[in-house]
């Protein structure tokens, strides 16, 4: 086990050095000249203005040197500046990164929680009237969109409960309560998707498993129902749901993105499009990077638990 | 029925009392699409940036919702009767929100600031006939023109007079802002908010009404409309015409509305075929249907234009003027074939496809000139792209949507003479030139009056633009809102006079 983590470590280093060379290329490669494009329709710019900006960026020197000066910074944690105001990206990073991790988080630990339930129930009573309803919701769930979820229960919660903080963001310590209120539909929108799909995939994959032999072998061997289900079933139904997981987890970020423009959250996402609409190339980088390398970390996570959990996996 | 009369008078008083007394206090809750890069108000491009520090600073003059030039941090000023010097008198008792008291240094610095090439500044160029400013005393300004221009005191109103302390001292006017306007920094949540609250010592005496303003950063549309609505914000300014219609109705809201002085365009490229020929771009503006344009783009808000908005009263010419204007697809024709395109001609329009009104103009205007022999390609780009074509001149045509300036001088200026900074068709013609440079150097108004006359006839149907449309500027507020007038400049200048009724 302890082989397998350090190779999967070794990947994970290589593959975060392919991404910063990507992300690093993305500005570079786009038509046309960056500088020209950041200062957009500004009429005043001359020769001399451009060359400025482009000192001020290291975007006069080689690539390589460019592209070293830049990897070294990351590796000391220093992410560069923000073009237009000079301040330093990590602490933009950070000022946002909580509240993102907070909604991605919370909505993961809702879509989780209520999926294993529902999906349990839903392959118990598999075609009966209620379950019936419960696919309906869940088939509707996984094709509506995150962001027009979130409009709706903005306009539904405006016309069924006035009143109700729905948009806007109040920091923790300053209002715990209308902290958590105004996060609520944010963070329902967000796993309404992860949790029909969770737990449609949950029944699957146990009314699979319940007609296995070995199954029926518990229940010939007077095993109580509760146990066939939580120890035999279950346990093994767990393993595609943990990919799954891991792999909604990197999209709920991007879901938090959409969701965050919705109902005017200050986390990573609007940060990201804040950038790209700016033009603040540094800070798109910076923010690109950091997103990659958690999508990329979240996926190592997701391999360590598959092989812990199913012990059939390869360590070596 | 005496008593109903003197009912009625009660009331009548009791009406006028309510409309007459402003109350105070209150946070008036904005809601903007989009974050200001920063407050520098000597860089600022993006109208972000404007909607906000245009209430924290003041320059020395202003202009009103009838675009009119009024004083603001100068109390009066005198011209020279060669338009060359004026002299400007400074208003006293004025203190920065820092609490350093105003004076004629701060305007000197101010001004050299922006002329700085290190600043960057997008309005240097408007002050390249500035020869010389100086402090007589610390009540009173000089500025040295080395040519009569008169546009001088409208341009003025866009160079926000900063603290000269404060920034000799190395503070960051990109993060703090610190101004002489009814309202002062307070708080930036990036993200989430800006927060400017009441200026006490603000020199215009009891105002401003209101004890802050935030600025929420909303930038999802439908998440603005469901705010304003429910009352969660009290002011969307400056809304697309399209959430106008849908706010028509909505209950608790109402719209404000002005003509505003952006319009939409389409650009010709003078140095290519067709558009070299003058005969060509004047075909093509008969071939348009502008009064269509504006019911199917601008859903009925907006009005036809040529160079100048209607906003400028006094300076632009009817359309009645233009002969171009009265549609004739038969004309078009005809003009065409003299030029030398019997079977028509064909080109590319570029847009920028993150403007609905310009698309959806860009595709009228296509099924428009199909029927007088002009075959126009859409090409749509995203923006980077879009300003590398359009700086370079690499197009035929493009459709697009601009601002515009309070003085006739300010849009046609750059935009028409020969070399202008934002002349991208590469249009040059003697008498043109010739004609701006007496607009901007008479003195006298009637003067001028005739040359912009004469400059806008000549632009309006062989210019290298064809002018379309100048849209309402819709605003909405809850009921309550109370005072504000809209301006065509897109400016919130009247946030000093607005107050919340309860």
């Amino acid at each position: 086990m302890l082989a397998y983590t350090l190779r999967r470590l070794l990947d994970l280093v290589l593959v975060l050095f392919g991404v910063s060379v990507l992300v690093f290329l993305m500005i570079r490669l786009i038509p046309g000249d960056a500088v020209q494009i950041m200062l957009g329709a500004n009429t005043e710019i001359t020769p001399d203005r451009l060359e400025a900006l482009r000192e001020k960026l290291g975007l006069n020197k080689p690539l390589v040197v460019q592209y070293w000066d830049w990897l070294t910074g990351v590796l000391r944690g220093d992410l560069g500046q923000s073009v237009w105001t000079g301040a330093p990206i990590r602490d933009e990073i950070l000022a946002r990164l909580p509240l993102t991790l907070e909604i991605t988080l919370l909505s993961l630990i809702l879509g989780v929680f209520l999926s294993v339930p529902i999906g349990i129930l839903s392959a118990y009573w598999r075609n009966s009237t209620g379950e019936y309803l419960v696919r309906l919701v869940a088939i509707a769930g996984v094709t509506v969109p995150s962001f027009w979820l979130g409009t709706l229960f903005i306009y539904l919660s405006f016309k069924l409960w006035p009143g109700f903080p729905t948009i806007g963001y109040v920091p923790l310590a300053e209002d715990p309560a209308g902290h958590f209120a105004r996060l609520l539909f944010p963070v329902l929108a967000l796993s309404l998707p992860l949790l029909a799909g969770l737990s449609r995939l949950l029944r699957s994959t146990l009314l699979d498993i319940l007609s296995q032999d070995y199954i029926r072998t518990a229940r010939a061997k007077g095993l109580s129902e509760r146990i066939v289900m939580y120890k035999h079933a279950l346990r093994n139904a767990l393993i595609p749901l943990v990919t799954v997981v891991g792999i909604q987890a990197g999209y709920l970020f991007g879901g938090a993105i959409v969701v965050e423009q919705v109902f005017a959250l200050p986390g990573m996402g609007r940060l990201i499009v804040g950038a790209i609409n700016e033009r603040n190339y540094p800070l798109v980088q910076g923010t690109i990077l950091l997103v990659t390398a958690g999508f990329v970390f979240i996926n190592l996570l997701v391999d360590l638990a598959y092989a812990y959990l199913d012990p059939r996996v390869e360590y070596a | 029925m005496r008593r109903v009369g003197w009912l009625f008078l009660a009331a009548l008083i009791g009406s006028l009392a309510w409309a007459q007394a402003p109350m105070r206090g209150g946070t008036l809750q904005i809601a903007v699409d989009s974050s200001p890069a920063g407050l520098d108000p000597h860089v600022a491009t993006a109208f972000a940036t404007f909607v906000v520090i245009g209430n924290i600073y003041e320059g020395l003059t202003e202009v009103d919702e009838g675009l009119r030039v009024r004083p603001a941090l100068a109390e009066s000023w005198k011209v020279s009767p060669d338009g060359l010097t004026y002299t400007f008198k400074l208003r006293s008792g004025v203190t920065f929100h820092n609490g350093q008291a105003f004076d004629s240094k701060d305007v000197v610095a101010s001004f050299n600031r922006v002329r700085d090439p290190k600043t960057g500044s997008p309005v240097a160029s408007r002050f390249n006939l500035v020869k010389e400013v100086r402090a007589n005393g610390p009540q009173e300004v000089v500025f040295e023109l080395s040519q009569p221009f008169s546009p001088f005191l409208s341009e003025l109103a866009g160079l926000s007079i900063v603290p000269s302390e404060y920034v000799a001292g190395g503070g960051d006017l990109q993060r703090r802002a610190v101004g002489t306007g009814p309202f002062q920094f307070r708080e930036w949540v990036p993200d989430t908010y800006i927060q400017l609250e009441r200026n006490p010592r603000y020199w215009r005496q009891g105002r401003p009404y209101l004890d802050a303003l935030r600025f929420n950063i909303v930038p999802d549309a439908a998440t603005r409309q469901i705010g304003v609505s429910s009352g969660t914000y009290h002011f969307l300014p400056n809304i697309d015409p399209s959430l106008a219609v849908t706010l028509k109705n909505a209950p608790g809201v109402k719209l404000y509305q002005t003509q505003d002085l952006a319009y939409s365009l389409l650009g010709m490229n003078v140095t290519r075929k067709p558009f070299d020929n003058p005969r060509v771009r004047e075909a093509l503006n008969y071939a348009i249907d502008r009064k269509a344009l504006v019911q199917a783009v601008y859903f009925g808000n907006g009005v036809p234009g040529g160079p100048l908005s209607p906003a400028l009263k006094g300076w632009a010419s009817p359309i009645s003027a233009f002969p171009c204007y009265n549609t004739n697809p038969a004309k078009a024709r005809e003009l065409l074939r003299q030029a030398g395109y019997p079977g028509g001609v064909d080109f590319t329009i570029l847009t920028l496809g993150s403007v609905k009104t310009v698309v959806d103009a860009a595709q009228v205007l296509q099924a428009q000139l199909a029927a007088a022999g002009f075959r126009a390609k859409i090409e749509i780009l995203e923006l980077g792209k879009f300003v590398q074509e359009w700086r370079n001149s690499n197009f035929d045509a493009f459709a697009s949507l601009n601002g515009g300036s309070a003085d006739p001088d300010g849009y046609l200026f750059r935009t028409f003479s020969t070399g202008g900074s934002t002349n991208v068709f590469k249009y040059s013609d003697a008498r043109v030139d010739q004609l701006l440079n007496q607009g901007r150097t008479a003195t006298t108004l009637d003067a001028r009056r005739k040359i912009y006359a004469e400059l806008q006839v000549k632009l309006a149907c062989q210019g290298p633009i064809a002018h379309l449309v100048y849209g309402t500027l819709f605003s909405a507020a809850r009921e309550n809102v109370q005072g504000f007038k809209p301006v065509p400049t897109r400016s919130l200048l009247y946030l000093r006079d607005t107050w919340l009724a309860r």
